[in-house]
C-alpha cells in the first residue's frame, strides 16, 4: 500500500511540475498581417504542424521577428529576419529540444554546413513526405551520397523500395552515437539488431560481433556482390582470413581434416550453421 | 500485429480525414495510390525471390493523410498524419501514424512488415557440383516490427514516456545438422520474438534538458527441427570404416529465453551563452537461458567416441549473464563566432559469463572392431567468458564563417582491452581462442568545405593508426579519403562529382593484410523546364583485398585475395506533359570481380491525371540479373501493376 503511494505521489508530482510551467504564449503576434502579402506560403504554412500556434506553435515572428519595419519600409526584404546555416539551427533546436540533445558537433552534418532548412522545409508540408522533409528521405540522402545510394543497386542487400527500409532507419542525421552516424538502440547496441533481435544475444558461445568485431565484420549492409551481404564471395575465404593464426592474433585453426579442396569443407555455415552464437555448441554446430 | 486489421484501422483514419467536419482552421489532405501488379518470371525464381520477391497481388503504393486543425479547440488530436506503403504484394509494408494534441500528447506508432526469402543456388551448396540446388540453408519468412511511444505534456519541464516495441520474426526453413560423420538437412520451424516495454520521463529546465528512459526487454524463442523428408542420407555418399551414416529420425527443441532491464539517462546542460555539457549513461544486463532436447536414431560414427552408435539423446541447459554499460561526457563550446570545440570522453564496458551443461546419451555403440556394445553417457560442463572494455577520448575543432570556408580538424583515441576466456570444450586445436588483447587506435579527421556562389567543395581525410590488431583482418593503418564538388545553376542543373578512397594494411610479418577501395560518381541532374528532369549517374568502384591464409589440411600458408570492379550506369526521366505524368529509369550494374554479374533494373511508369484528383498509373518493370560463374542462377523478371491515385 505504502508503495502504491509513493507511485501515486510521484505520478502527482510529475504531473504537477508539468502543468505548471505552460510556455508563456507570444506576445504582440504580428503573423496575420504577414499573410496579407504572403498569401501562398501563409496558405502552405497552416497545413503545417507549426500553424498550431494556439498550442505553442511557431508563427512567422518567432522565427523571423517582428516585421514591423520591413512593413513599414514596403516590404524591403533586407528588414526582415531570415535566420539560415547556425542561426536557424539555434533558432530551430530552441524548440526542437530532443533533437537538439542529438545534433551537435558530433553530427557530421552540422560540420559539413548542413543545416536543419538543408532537408526540412518549414513552410510547406508536401502531401507525401513526412516530418516537412523537401524529399522523399532517401532521395533527400542520396542527393549528397549518390555512392552509398548507387551500393543498393547490388543484387544482395536491404530493399529500399516502397515500404522497405530508409536511409534513416539506420543512420540519425541529426547525428548517432555510432559512427557514421549509425543509430543506437536504448541499450546502446548497433541498430542491426533492432530488427535481427535473434542475433543480440547473449550468447554462451559469442561469436564475431560485440566480441571484437560488429556485424560490419562480414556484412556490407548497403548492398553486396556476395549471398548474404558478405564481404567475400566464398565462405570458406571469409573464415579462413581470421582463423589462419600465424601470430598472436584472435582466430583459432582449423583441424587438419578440414580439406578445403572438399566441396564439404569450402562452405564452413553447412556444419557450423550458428556462426552468430550458439548456446548449445561451442563449436557453433548447433 | 496483423496486416488485416492495420489495413482496416488506415481505411478507418482515412474515413475519418476525409469526411470528417473540418472547420475553417482545420487543413486535411490525403493521397493514396494502390492497385494491382502481376509478376511473370523466367529463370531460377528462388534467385529472383532471395534479391527481389515481389509477388503477384493487390498492392498499397502510397498512403499519406495529413491533419492539421489550428483551431485551438480539437478534441482529440490536433495534427494527425498517417503514412503507409508497399503492403500487399510488396517484400516489405511500413506504416506510420504521428498524433497529437498541442502540449497535452504526442503518439508514434510504426509497423513494419518484412518478407524474408532465401533459397541460394550457390551458397554454402557442398552439392552444387553434383547439380543439386538450390543450396541447404533456405528460408521463407517474415519479421513484423511494432514500435509505439507516447509522450504526455510535451515540451514541459517533465514529460512522462510510455513505449513499447515488439519484434517477431518467424516461419519455416532448412538448416543442416553435422552429426555422426555426415551433414543432414533438416526442416525448422522458429518463431522468436523480443519485446520491450519502457518507461520514463523527457526534462527541461533552466537549460538542463534530458530523458531517463528504464526498459525491459523480453526475449523468447523456439526453434522445433525435424530430419526434413527423404534427407536420411546426408550430404556424403561412402562409407567411414565401412559404415554409411545414415540418418533414421531426428527431432530437435530449442527454447531460448533472455530478459534484459536497460536503464538509458541522457543529459544536456547549458554551462554559459557559448558553451554545454552532454553526458550519458546506457545499461543493460542481460540474461539468457536456454534448454534443448534432441533424439535421433541412425547409423552413425563418433571419431570422439571411436565408436559406431545407433542413437543420441541429448539435453542442453545453458545459461548467460551479459552486463553491458557505456558511460559518456562531452563539453561543447563556441569560443568564437569562428571557432567550437568539443571534448568527449566515453567508456564502453562489456562482459559475458557463460554457462552450459552438455548432457549426451549414445545408445548402441560398438567399438571400431564391431565389439563391446553398451550405451556411453557423456557430461560436457563449460563455463566461458570475456570482458571488452573500450576507452575513447576525442578533440575536435570546428571553423565557420571563414568567409566562403569552414573546416574541421578533429583526434581522438580509443583504447581497446579484450580479456577472453574459452572453456576447454572449444578448443579442438591450442590456440587463437582465449587471452588478453590490447589494441590502440589513434585517428584524426581533417577536412573542410568552400562555398564560391553555386560550386561547393569538400575535402575529407580520416587517417587511423592502430599499435596492434586483435583479428587478422584487423588494420594498423587506414586512410580514408573523400572529395565532393558539387555545383548548381539555379534548378535546372547540377552536377555532383564524389570521390572516395579507402586503404588499410597490416604490415606485420605474419598477417600481410593489404586492402583497397576506390570509389568514383558523376552525377548529373538537368531540369530544363518545370515539367522534366533529367538525371544521369555513373558510379565506379573497385575494391581489392590481400592476405596470406593457411590451409588447414596441409598448414600451407597461400594468398586470399578478393576483388570487386563495379560500374553503374543509372538513368532516370520526368516528363510531365498534359494530362500526362512519365517517369522511366534504367540502371545497370557490372561487376568483373571475384563474383561476376550483372544486374539491369528498367522501369516505366504512366501516370494519367483523369480529374484533379485522381489518376491512374500504369508500370513496368523489369530486372535482369545474370551470374558468369553460375548461370543456373540467372533470372529475367517482369512486373506489370494498374494503380488509381486519389488525393484531396
Amino acid at each position: 500500500m505504502k508503495k502504491i503511494s509513493y507511485v501515486l505521489a510521484g505520478a502527482a508530482l510529475v504531473i504537477a511540475l508539468g502543468l505548471g510551467t505552460a510556455p508563456p504564449a507570444a506576445a504582440g503576434d504580428s503573423s496575420e498581417d504577414c499573410a496579407v502579402c504572403h498569401d501562398e506560403i501563409a496558405a502552405d504554412f497552416a497545413k503545417t504542424v507549426h500553424a498550431i500556434d494556439d498550442r505553442g506553435g511557431p508563427s512567422c515572428v518567432t522565427c523571423h521577428g517582428n516585421g514591423e519595419a520591413h512593413m513599414d519600409e514596403g516590404g524591403d526584404p533586407s528588414l526582415i529576419a531570415k535566420p539560415e546555416g547556425r542561426d536557424g539551427e539555434v533558432l530551430c533546436l530552441s524548440c526542437h529540444r530532443d533533437t537538439a540533445t542529438m545534433f551537435s558537433r558530433r553530427s557530421v552534418h552540422s560540420g559539413a554546413s548542413v543545416s536543419c532548412s538543408s532537408c526540412h522545409n518549414i513552410h510547406t508540408t508536401s502531401a507525401s513526405q513526412p516530418r516537412m522533409l523537401q524529399k522523399a528521405a532517401n532521395e533527400l540522402c542520396a542527393s549528397c551520397h549518390p555512392s552509398p545510394a548507387g551500393s543498393f543497386k547490388k543484387p544482395f542487400g536491404h530493399n529500399l523500395d516502397r515500404g522497405g527500409l530508409q536511409c534513416v532507419s539506420c543512420h540519425n542525421p541529426h547525428g548517432g552515437q555510432g559512427r557514421y552516424s549509425l543509430k543506437v538502440d536504448h541499450s546502446g547496441d548497433l541498430v542491426c539488431v533492432s530488427c535481427h533481435a535473434e542475433k543480440r544475444g547473449p550468447f554462451v558461445y559469442p561469436h564475431v560481433a560485440e566480441v571484437t568485431g560488429t556485424c560490419l565484420s562480414c556484412h556490407e549492409p548497403h548492398g553486396s556482390p556476395n549471398p548474404n551481404a558478405l564481404t567475400r564471395a566464398r565462405v570458406d575465404q571469409l573464415c579462413l582470413e581470421c582463423h589462419s593464426p600465424m601470430g598472436n592474433t584472435l582466430g583459432s585453426q582449423p583441424p587438419s581434416f578440414h580439406n578445403v579442396r572438399s566441396p564439404r569443407y569450402q562452405n564452413c555455415t553447412t556444419c557450423h550453421v550458428m556462426v552468430h552464437g550458439s548456446n548449445t555448441s561451442p563449436l557453433l554446430l548447433k | 500485429m496483423n496486416t488485416y486489421r492495420l489495413s482496416i484501422t488506415a481505411f478507418v483514419l482515412l474515413l475519418i480525414a476525409v469526411w470528417a467536419p473540418q472547420t475553417a482552421a482545420q487543413s486535411t489532405s490525403f493521397d493514396i495510390e494502390f492497385g494491382y501488379q502481376q509478376v511473370d518470371i523466367n529463370g531460377n525464381e528462388d534467385m529472383y525471390r532471395t534479391q527481389i520477391n515481389e509477388q503477384d497481388g493487390f498492392v498499397l503504393n502510397n498512403l499519406t493523410i495529413n491533419l492539421v486543425d489550428s483551431s485551438g479547440d480539437a478534441g482529440i488530436a490536433d495534427r494527425v498524419r498517417i503514412d503507409a506503403s508497399g503492403f500487399g504484394g510488396s517484400p516489405a509494408g511500413r506504416f506510420r501514424l504521428d498524433m497529437g494534441l498541442g502540449d497535452i500528447y504526442r503518439l508514434h506508432i510504426f509497423y513494419q512488415e518484412l518478407k524474408s526469402f532465401s533459397a541460394l543456388p550457390a551458397f554454402a551448396n557442398p552439392l552444387l557440383d553434383d547439380g543439386v540446388v538450390p543450396g541447404q540453408h533456405t528460408w521463407d519468412r517474415t519479421r513484423d516490427i511494432l514500435d509505439m511511444r507516447i509522450e504526455i505534456l510535451p515540451g514541459r519541464v517533465i514529460t512522462p514516456i510510455v513505449g513499447y516495441r515488439w519484434n517477431r520474426y518467424d516461419g519455416p526453413g532448412q538448416s543442416t545438422y553435422s552429426v555422426g560423420n555426415d551433414e543432414f538437412r533438416v526442416a525448422s520451424n522458429l518463431e522468436e520474438t523480443e519485446s520491450e516495454f519502457y518507461l520514463g520521463l523527457d526534462f527541461a529546465t533552466h537549460g538542463i534538458q534530458g530523458t531517463f528512459l528504464q526498459g525491459w526487454r523480453d526475449f523468447k524463442g523456439t526453434n522445433q527441427q525435424t530430419l526434413a523428408p527423404g534427407e536420411g542420407v546426408g550430404n556424403n555418399p561412402g562409407t567411414t570404416l565401412g559404415q554409411e551414416a545414415e540418418l533414421d529420425a531426428f527431432n530437435r527443441s530449442m527454447r531460448t529465453t533472455a530478459d534484459t532491464p536497460v536503464t538509458t539517462f541522457h543529459v544536456t546542460g547549458r554551462v554559459t551563452e557559448t558553451s554545454r555539457f552532454v553526458a550519458s549513461y546506457v545499461r543493460a544486463d542481460a540474461d539468457g537461458e536456454t534448454s534443448m532436447e534432441e533424439t535421433l536414431s541412425g547409423s552413425l560414427v563418433s571419431f570422439q567416441l571411436s565408436r559406431f552408435f545407433q542413437g543420441l539423446d541429448q539435453s542442453v541447459q545453458s545459461r548467460t549473464e551479459n552486463p553491458y554499460w557505456r558511460g559518456e561526457a562531452r563539453f561543447e563550446w563556441d569560443i568564437s563566432q569562428m571557432v567550437g570545440m568539443n571534448v568527449g570522453y566515453e567508456v564502453r564496458d562489456r562482459q559475458l559469463e557463460g554457462w552450459s551443461l552438455i548432457a549426451s546419451l549414445f545408445s548402441d555403440t560398438l567399438n571400431f572392431g564391431g565389439f563391446d556394445p553398451q550405451d556411453i553417457e557423456t557430461l560436457v560442463e563449460a563455463e566461458t567468458g570475456y570482458q571488452r572494455k573500450d576507452n575513447i577520448a576525442n578533440l575536435r575543432f570546428d571553423f565557420r564563417n571563414l568567409g566562403a570556408f569552414s573546416a574541421w580538424a578533429e583526434a581522438a583515441v580509443n583504447n581497446q582491452d579484450l580479456d577472453l576466456s574459452a572453456d576447454v570444450s572449444e578448443i579442438v586445436l591450442p590456440g587463437g581462442q582465449e587471452g588478453e588483447y590490447e589494441r590502440r587506435i589513434t585517428s584524426f579527421d581533417v577536412g573542410g568545405m568552400a562555398t564560391f556562389g553555386d560550386i561547393k567543395i569538400l575535402l575529407d581525410v580520416v587517417g587511423q593508426d592502430a599499435d596492434d590488431v586483435i583479428v587478422r583482418t584487423d588494420f594498423n593503418d587506414r586512410l580514408r579519403l573523400r572529395g565532393r564538388f558539387d555545383w548548381s545553376i539555379s534548378r535546372v542543373f547540377r552536377v555532383l562529382l564524389t570521390a572516395e578512397s579507402i586503404s588499410s594494411d597490416n604490415d606485420a610479418s605474419d598477417i600481410g593484410y593489404e586492402a583497397e577501395t576506390e570509389r568514383y560518381a558523376v552525377d548529373l541532374n538537368i531540369t530544363p523546364t518545370d515539367n522534366i528532369t533529367l538525371r544521369l549517374a555513373y558510379d565506379s568502384y573497385s575494391t581489392d583485398t590481400e592476405m596470406p591464409i593457411r590451409i588447414p589440411q596441409t598448414f600451407e600458408i597461400v594468398p586470399s585475395t578478393y576483388v570487386e570492379e563495379g560500374d553503374l550506369f543509372d538513368g532516370g526521366l520526368t516528363w510531365k506533359i498534359w494530362l500526362l505524368t512519365i517517369d522511366a529509369a534504367y540502371s545497370s550494374f557490372e561487376n568483373a570481380g571475384s563474383f561476376p554479374f550483372q544486374m539491369d533494373r528498367a522501369l516505366a511508369r504512366v501516370a494519367v491525371d483523369i480529374t484533379k484528383s485522381i489518376s491512374a498509373a500504369a508500370e513496368y518493370e523489369n530486372w535482369d540479373y545474370s551470374e558468369a560463374s553460375f548461370p543456373s542462377a540467372d533470372y529475367d523478371a517482369n512486373r506489370w501493376g494498374l494503380f488509381l491515385r486519389w488525393r484531396r
